[in-house]
Formats: structure tokens, C-alpha cells, sequence
């Protein structure tokens, strides 16, 4: 294996192209993923204002939307800080970092599902911000369960010594996906709860 | 027996997927205290079978074994059985989809007759008018699958990864997971008419699909999940012609096909997402009762139309783009000649992507869309003609004072020339806001885009499956059968779709099963010649089935041509070429008897037959 | 481009930095909050979205390293002036 790819990266060299490791094939791969991922919230976001306008029920919880933004902003640096200390062969930090941001991920979800209890009876799916809140809410939330089933993995084999420096793939791949789950939140955040004015609407509203 | 073990434990994992999904959704629903709400179990049953499927094909041993720190038994089995399991050979996978969906445009077609015959006279005869409708959609969205995923699922997998020297696509499991996705939509479909059919044809406008009986639900699903493996194929094409071209393969000596499937691939990775999330709205409203159409509480059904030509459009340019790249590919090897204008082909391949996404609207001119919109996606639309005349003329350029090798690839090559320059002209009127009013659901639309996707894109796969025939099977089909077959499939089906324009323009609409009694004649006319029409297959198929059995070998390049899927064994080995082979040009020096394409360096390479250079 | 481009700093020097990104995320977040109630209209629908794109910029330049892959873009467009690396 060694071998031949020695000699692939030779022959290119002496034919004037560039020879790809497959940890580029993989970061490439991934960012493909992305792009495509974010076309989907792009017509996810934009269905929001197509169907609901800007406005927003006054009965949204403003506190708990931020507290979700806060726990996923802190999940990021964590996801970050487990791929830095990864790349640097510290096993034990990185599984700890790991850790710290599955938890994060629970968390939110125990955020999500609070805020659709409430949801339900003040703007049930059926209604008009409601199909949008559900929806976008939803889709982000198998996201990050997602995310979650993937860091879970990653951390088993963390466990089993199977990264070191130079051969990180799976913390880094990882990392990327949340990373991604919280940019696609950024957009979410302020399409739900800041844009337009606070109205009242009644449950079909 | 072996060979079937894959499917067997498949089904029996999709059946038990299903009891757990429908279980699931069942108390889910109860839970809730909506009884009567039947279609959430269905949906919830099929996401299960699904994913049951995909772990018994071989998603579970070969793959998801080894992220619970398992090894991994990886599909291997020589023989027929090989198309039957997860195998990650690019090769087997491109047979897989290439057989699944000529046996898909077989089908479809049948049903496009069994509409004819409902035409034949003005009247519902033989179908119900529902049942019409089901026919029509069905024929539709199977159509249009086949379409998509013919040259891209076919022939790009088998043909691409040859072209640019590569051993394999860059994820060749996820390579198998976007073609076994596809058998449950195949399923899907075939149930549909079990469910109250749907009425929607392939478009499913709420909120018709959103009301109708559940076999809305079930094209619904199937037409998602048919969106995921384009996706996927779409990014393991991207990346495999990015990371994995042979030494010296520079982005000015990749052959044009390889282009083409870039370019298409850019659009099935990023529109097609948008499909997606159009039908999973309905889906939604269906199932969770949500409301994305529903006027009265802020909802707008326009916005379903929207989101579905964002990729509806750019889909039209997956079907063609790979088609160009193939009729380019063909003319320039048969008539010996490199292709014209390569790089302004290149040029215009990524003018066409970048313009298929802002032409989305011309689709909406009479739905009701806000009317300043117009002028401008007229305007935008008719500017594809500028990069599509390109190609055009790219072609002609080819051919123009060559010494052409009337072989039958080469005879459906030219064949693509001249339907599509129909297709095209024609998709001007429809373009135009004045004229389209008149046009808009009526035979003129449908004639316009039965010449470009059938007199372009299956012309053009009717060409490659002749083309790379020898290479993939290691076998020569008859060419006497071969050009009956395009005599008689290029003079009726212009027969069949130029008498549409006729009783389009003079108003008849698509989509119905019964029609003012004026427009007989022609109608009645058109169902003779395209019964015809389905005649012409018949050596078609005689002559795939019988020369893989029994055809002569082919040897390595019978066709003399230089691109690098031709410098190994018909079919090739496993690993694609036994050394590794360099490029040292463009594969498209035709006429210049010192021009070489290629190289193998460590000189024990696998030595074809001469390339080209007997001109 | 195969090797982090940040891999011959300290550890140390990278939390740093991740910890001074997440800093910027949360003050652009508070921000966010007093615009959507201080202002309205389109100003408040710009200044929002100005806010959530430098927020992703942030995220995928500092998180996800984007220019790993961005950096391939050129020669990816330069046609055949492909160049020999690693
Ligand atoms: C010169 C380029 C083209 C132009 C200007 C053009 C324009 C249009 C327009 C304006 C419509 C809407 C007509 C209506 O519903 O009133 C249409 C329909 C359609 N076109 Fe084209 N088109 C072009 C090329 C193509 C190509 C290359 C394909 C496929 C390979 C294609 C496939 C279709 C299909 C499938 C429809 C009908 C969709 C439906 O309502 O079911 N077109 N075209
Ligand atoms: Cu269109």
C-alpha cells in the first residue's frame, strides 16, 4: 500500500500533476456533504419567510432560544478543543472534549423538546408559524442526534487508542459535522426567534 | 444460491424494518389520540424498511461493522451473483444501474403506449380518467428517473473512473449505497396504483398531492429517496474526478464526457436538495398535518412550485450534459477528428450550471407568480440558448469535413444533433412569455421536452450503450440489428412527437384522458406511429440479450479510439489497468499520426491495439 | 494540504484561539438580541443577517478550516497549470 503510493506520488511528480492523500479525498468529501446540507437549510430557511412572513407569536420563549444558541455556541469550542487536542496526540483531552460535547448536545435537545411542549399548545404544527417552527426546528434537531450517534463512535474508538497525531480523521470529520449543525443554527436562531416584530397569534394564527 | 442471500436477508430486513416503523409510528400515533390518521404509519414503516434494506444488502456487514469496531466482510463473489450484493466495483455498479434502468424505460415506455391507446380517440375507452392520470404520472417520474439516472448512474460510474485512469471512485461504498436505494423506490412506484394512484403527474402540485389518495404519499417518498442517491452519486463523482485523475491527467487533457459529469454532478449535489425538501413539505402535510400551502392561514401553493423547479430546472441539465458529452465523445472518434471548441465546450458545460439555477420561474408564467417576474426569467432563459448553441455548434464543428464511420453509436450521435436542434428552437416559444401563455400544458410543451430529453438524452444513451457495448460486455453486437434499430427509432419518433407540436399549437391539452373530437385524426395518427415506435426496441433488446451471450469477441478497442477506457481488457480487470497508465496529451489528437494520448511507464503494462492513430 | 496548517503551534496557542472565537460568537449572539428589539423593518432584517454571516464566517474559518479546501479551488481553476505538492 506504502509502496505503490510512493511510487503513484512519483509518477505524478514527474508528470506535472498533484497527487491527492485520501485525507484530503476525505475533507473534500465532507465539504461536498456540507455544501449540499446547506442548500437544503438554505430552502428550509427561506420557506419561513415565503410561508410566515417576519412575524413571530409573542408566545415564544425568548430566554430558552438563547440559553439553545449558548449551549451550542459552548459545544463548538468543545468540538474544536477536542480536535486540537487530538491533532496533538493528547487522547485523554480529546475523548474528554468529546465527552463534554455530547453532553452539550443532550442538553439541547432536552432544550428542544421543553420548547416544543410549550409549542404544542401555543402554536401546534398545524398552524402557520407553527409548520415553519416545527419543521426547521425538526430538521435541525435529527441534525443534531445526528451529530451526536457520530461523536459517540468517534469517542469508542478515541477509547481504543486508535487516533494519534497525523491520524485524527475521525475526531476531525466529526468536529466538522457539529460545526456545521451550529452554523446551520446561527441562521436558524434569528429566522425563529428575532426577525419582525413580536405578535400575538392565536393558535391557528 | 449463495448469490441470492443478499437480497433474501434484504427483504426479510425491510419487512422487519417496516412492523418496527409502522409499530412505532402506530403508537405514536395513538399516543396522540388521532386514530384515524393512517398515512403516518405507512410513512414511519417505510423509513424503517428502508434502512432495513440497506443494512441486509450489505450497508451492515460491509460498512457499519466497522464503526462498532468489527472487521468488515466485504461483498465478494465471482460470476453473475456479483450484480445481485454491495459490491463496491464501479464497474458492477454502473451494469447495475444501466440494466435497472433500461428495464425501467421498458416499462415506463409500455405505459407511455397503454396512454396511446387511451388517446386513439376522444373519448375514455380503456382507462378511467383517474387511472389515466396514475398511468401518466407513473410513466412520468419513471421516466424522468431513468433520465437522471441513466448516464450518470450507468455510465458515468462504469465509464468515468476508466477515462481518467483511476482504479475506483473515490467512495466506492457509498458508490453502492446511492445504487441500492434505488430497488425501494422501484417498489414504491409499483405499489402506487394499490394506494388510489395519484393524479398529480410527475410534478405532485399541491394541493392536489397533499389531498389525494396515498398513493400520492408513496410517489412522494419515492421520488425523496430517489433525490439521496443522486446526491450521493453526484459528490462521489465530484471527488473522484477531482482527487483521482492518472498522472499527468491536467484539466485540459480530461476527456469531455468527464466534464460533462463534473458539471452535472455539481448540479445533482446541490439543486436536487431542494427537490427534496419540496416534496418532504407535502410529505409533511400529510403526515404531521402541517400547513406550507394552506392560503388561509399564510401558506401560498406557489411556493411548492418554487422550490420544485429550483431543481426541476437544473435537473433538465443533468439529464443533458452528460448526453452532450457522450454525442461529442462519439463524434469525434468516429469521425476521426478532435472535438471542436473543447474548451469553449468546458466554457459553456459551467455557463449552462450557473444559468440553470436563475430560470427556474419560467416554469410559473401562468401559476399566478407575481407578474415583474417575467420579463426577467425570460430573458435569463433564453440566454441558455447562447452557452447550448455552443454545444451545438461544437458538434457540427466536429463533424464538419471529417471522414465519418457510420457505426451505429455514430448514427445516434448525429441523430442527437438533429433532435435536440428541435427540442431547443422549440423550447424558445416556450420560453417567451407571449407565446408560452398559449403553449403552457398543452402537446406543444410536451412535444418540446420529448425532443430534448428523448431525441437528446435517450438518443444519446441508445449511442453510448452501442458504443461502450464491447468494452463492457467483452462482446460485439449485431450492427445490422443495431441500424434497424436506429432507422426505425429516429423516423417514427419524429413521426410520433411533430405531429404533438400540431394539435399542441392548435390547442390541446396535456395531461387528459379525453379531448375535443377535432383533434382525432391527428391523435389517432400519432398512437399508430407510436406503437410503431415500440416495434423498434424489439431488435434492440434481441440484439443486447443475444450478442452477450453469443456475440463475437470484441478484443480491447474496436473502435480504434485513444481515451484511456479503451487501454485495458474488455471488460476490464478488476482493478481497472494492470499498471498504472500516464497521460502525456489530450486524448483527441486525431490526424496527427505522432500524437499520443497516453503512456505506460513501467513498460509491463497491459498493450492494447493501436489507438487511433490509423488515420 | 495535508497536514493542519496550525499543527506546528502550541496547544496551547490554539485553545487560545478558540476560546477568543467563541468570545466574538457571543458577543455578536448579544448583539443579535438587542437589535431584533431595538430596531425593526429591514434595517433590523440587514444588520441580523450581517450578523449571522460574519458569525459563519467565524465558524468556518476558525472551526472548520475551510481554506483547507478553499485553498484547492485555484488550481482546481487554473486548468492545466497544475502544480506538484506533497
Ligand atoms: C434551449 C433550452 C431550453 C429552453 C429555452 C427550455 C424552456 C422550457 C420552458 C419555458 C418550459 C416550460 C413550458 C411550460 O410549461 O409552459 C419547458 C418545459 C420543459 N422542458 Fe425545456 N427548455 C430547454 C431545454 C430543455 C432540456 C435540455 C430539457 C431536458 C433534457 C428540457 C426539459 C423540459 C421538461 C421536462 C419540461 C416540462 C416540465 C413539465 O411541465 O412537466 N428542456 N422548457
Ligand atoms: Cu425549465
Amino acid at each position: 500500500m506504502a509502496m505503490t503510493d510512493l511510487i503513484h506520488a512519483d509518477l505524478h511528480e514527474r508528470y506535472g500533476t498533484k497527487a491527492y492523500s485520501s485525507l484530503t479525498m476525505h475533507r473534500l468529501g465532507l465539504w461536498l456533504f456540507i455544501i449540499s446540507d446547506a442548500f437544503f437549510f438554505t430552502a428550509l430557511i427561506s420557506s419561513r419567510y415565503f410561508v410566515s412572513g417576519t412575524d413571530r407569536p409573542d408566545a415564544l420563549i425568548q430566554e430558552l432560544g438563547l440559553a439553545l444558541t449558548a449551549v451550542l455556541l459552548l459545544s463548538s469550542l468543545s468540538a474544536y478543543r477536542s480536535e486540537v487536542a487530538a491533532s496533538h496526540g493528547d487522547t485523554e483531552g480529546a475523548k474528554r472534549w468529546i465527552m463534554i460535547t455530547i453532553i452539550a448536545g443532550f442538553v439541547f435537545l432536552g432544550g428542544v423538546v421543553f420548547e416544543w411542549y410549550e409549542a404544542f399548545h401555543d402554536f401546534p404544527p398545524g398552524s402557520g408559524f407553527g409548520t415553519t417552527f416545527f419543521t426547521l426546528t425538526g430538521i435541525h434537531t435529527t441534525h443534531v442526534i445526528s451529530g451526536i450517534i457520530l461523536l459517540a463512535f468517534v469517542y469508542r474508538r478515541a477509547a481504543k487508542g486508535e487516533y494519534g497525531p497525523g491520524h485524527y480523521w475521525g475526531v476531525e470529520g466529526a468536529a466538522k459535522y457539529w460545526h456545521f449543525v451550529d452554523l446551520a443554527w446561527v441562521f436558524i436562531y434569528p429566522t425563529l426567534y428575532l426577525v419582525g416584530e413580536s405578535v400575538e397569534m392565536g393558535a391557528h394564527g | 444460491m449463495t448469490a441470492l442471500k443478499p437480497l433474501g436477508r434484504a427483504i426479510l430486513f425491510a419487512l422487519i424494518g417496516f412492523l418496527i416503523g409502522a409499530g412505532l409510528s402506530a403508537a405514536l400515533v395513538e399516543a396522540a389520540g388521532r386514530d384515524e390518521m393512517k398515512e403516518p404509519i405507512i410513512a414511519g414503516g417505510y423509513m424503517f424498511a428502508l434502512i432495513g434494506w440497506l443494512f441486509g444488502v450489505g450497508v451492515w456487514g460491509s460498512w457499519v461493522r466497522e464503526w462498532f469496531g468489527a472487521t468488515v466482510k466485504p461483498f465478494h463473489i465471482e460470476g453473475w451473483g456479483r450484480y445481485l450484493g454491495f459490491s463496491t466495483d464501479h464497474k458492477v455498479i454502473g451494469v447495475q444501474y444501466g440494466v435497472t434502468t433500461i428495464v425501467i424505460f421498458l416499462l415506463a415506455g409500455a405505459l407511455a403506449l397503454l396512454m396511446r391507446i387511451e388517446l386513439a380517440d376522444a373519448n375514455s375507452t380503456l382507462l378511467s380518467r383517474t387511472d389515466y392520470n396514475t398511468v401518466m404520472g407513473l410513466h412520468g417520474i419513471m421516466m424522468i428517473a431513468v433520465a437522471v439516472a441513466a448516464l450518470m448512474g450507468g455510465f458515468a460510474n462504469y465509464v468515468m473512473p476508466l477515462m481518467i485512469g483511476a482504479d475506483d471512485v473515490a467512495f466506492p461504498r457509498l458508490n453502492a449505497l446511492s445504487f441500492w436505494i434505488v430497488p425501494p423506490v422501484a417498489v414504491l412506484l409499483i405499489l402506487t396504483p394499490l394506494f388510489g394512484g395519484m393524479d398529480t403527474g410527475w410534478t405532485g402540485y399541491p394541493p392536489l398531492s397533499s389531498q389525494g389518495p396515498t398513493g400520492n404519499l408513496l410517489f412522494l417518498m419515492a421520488f425523496t429517496t430517489f433525490g439521496l442517491s443522486s446526491i450521493l452519486g453526484g459528490l462521489n463523482f465530484l471527488a473522484t474526478i477531482i482527487t483521482m485523475r492518472a498522472p499527468g491527467m491536467t484539466w485540459s487533457r480530461i476527456p469531455i464526457f468527464v466534464w460533462a459529469v463534473f458539471a452535472a454532478s455539481l448540479i445533482s449535489l446541490t439543486a436536487t436538495q431542494f427537490v427534496a425538501y419540496a416534496l418532504l413539505m407535502v410529505i409533511f402535510e400529510r403526515v404531521f398535518g402541517m400547513h406550507f400551502f394552506d392560503g388561509t392561514i399564510g401558506g401560498d401553493a406557489i411556493l411548492f412550485e418554487h422550490v420544485f423547479w429550483f431543481y426541476s430546472h437544473p435537473a433538465v441539465y443533468v439529464m443533458i450534459l452528460p448526453a452532450f458529452g457522450i454525442e461529442l465523445e462519439i463524434l469525434s472518434h468516429f469521425a476521426r477528428k478532435p472535438v471542436f471548441a473543447y474548451k469553449w465546450v468546458v466554457r459553456a458545460f459551467f455557463s449552462i450550471v450557473g444559468l440553470s439555477f436563475v430560470v427556474w420561474a419560467h416554469h410559473l408564467f401562468t401559476s399566478g407568480m407575481s407578474s415583474e417576474l417575467h420579463g426577467p426569467f425570460m430573458v435569463l432563459t433564453e440566454l441558455i440558448s447562447i452557452p447550448t448553441g455552443v454545444v451545438f455548434l461544437a458538434a457540427v464543428g466536429t463533424i464538419w469535413r471529417g471522414r465519418l464511420w457510420l457505426k451505429t453509436p455514430m448514427l445516434f450521435a448525429m441523430g442527437v444533433i438533429a433532435n435536440f436542434l428541435i427540442g431547443g428552437l422549440t423550447g424558445l416559444y416556450v420560453a417567451d412569455v407571449v407565446t408560452d401563455l398559449n403553449f403552457q400544458d398543452t402537446y406543444f410543451v410536451v412535444a418540446h421536452f420529448h425532443y430534448t430529453i428523448v431525441g437528446g438524452e435517450i438518443f444519446a444513451l441508445m449511442g453510448a450503450i452501442y458504443y461502450w457495448y464491447p468494452k463492457i460486455t467483452g462482446r460485439m453486437y449485431s450492427e445490422r440489428l443495431g441500424r434497424i434499430h436506429f432507422i426505425g427509432m429516429m423516423v417514427l419518433y419524429n413521426v410520433t412527437f411533430i405531429p404533438m407540436f400540431i394539435v399542441g399549437a392548435q390547442g390541446m391539452n396535456r395531461r387528459v384522458a379525453d379531448y375535443p373530437a377535432e383533434f382525432e385524426n391527428l391523435n389517432m395518427f400519432i398512437t399508430v406511429s407510436s406503437l410503431l415506435l415500440g416495434l423498434a426496441f424489439i431488435p434492440f433488446v434481441y440484439n443486447m440479450v443475444n450478442s452477450w451471450i453469443r456475440g463475437r469477441k470484441a478484443g480491447d478497442n474496436p473502435w480504434g479510439a485513444r481515451t484511456l477506457e479503451w487501454q485495458t481488457t474488455s471488460p476490464p480487470p478488476e482493478e481497472n489497468f494492470e499498471t498504472q497508465p500516464v497521460v502525456v496529451e489530450d486524448p483527441y489528437g486525431y490526424g496527427d499520426p505522432d500524437a499520443k494520448h497516453f503512456e505506460f511507464p513501467s513498460g509491463s503494462g497491459h498493450v492494447a491495439e493501436p489507438a487511433g492513430g490509423d488515420d | 494540504m495535508t497536514t493542519d496548517s496550525h499543527a506546528n503551534e502550541t496547544q496551547r496557542t490554539r485553545n487560545k484561539r478558540g476560546l477568543i472565537v467563541l468570545i466574538a460568537l457571543a458577543v455578536l449572539t448579544v448583539v443579535e438580541f438587542f437589535v431584533a428589539i431595538w430596531f425593526e423593518g429591514v434595517l433590523q432584517l440587514t444588520l441580523l443577517g450581517v450578523s449571522a454571516v460574519l458569525k459563519a464566517l467565524l465558524i468556518a474559518h476558525y472551526f472548520m478550516h475551510w481554506r483547507q479546501v478553499l485553498d484547492h479551488i485555484p488550481d482546481i481553476a487554473a486548468g492545466d497549470a497544475d502544480v506538484v505538492e506533497d
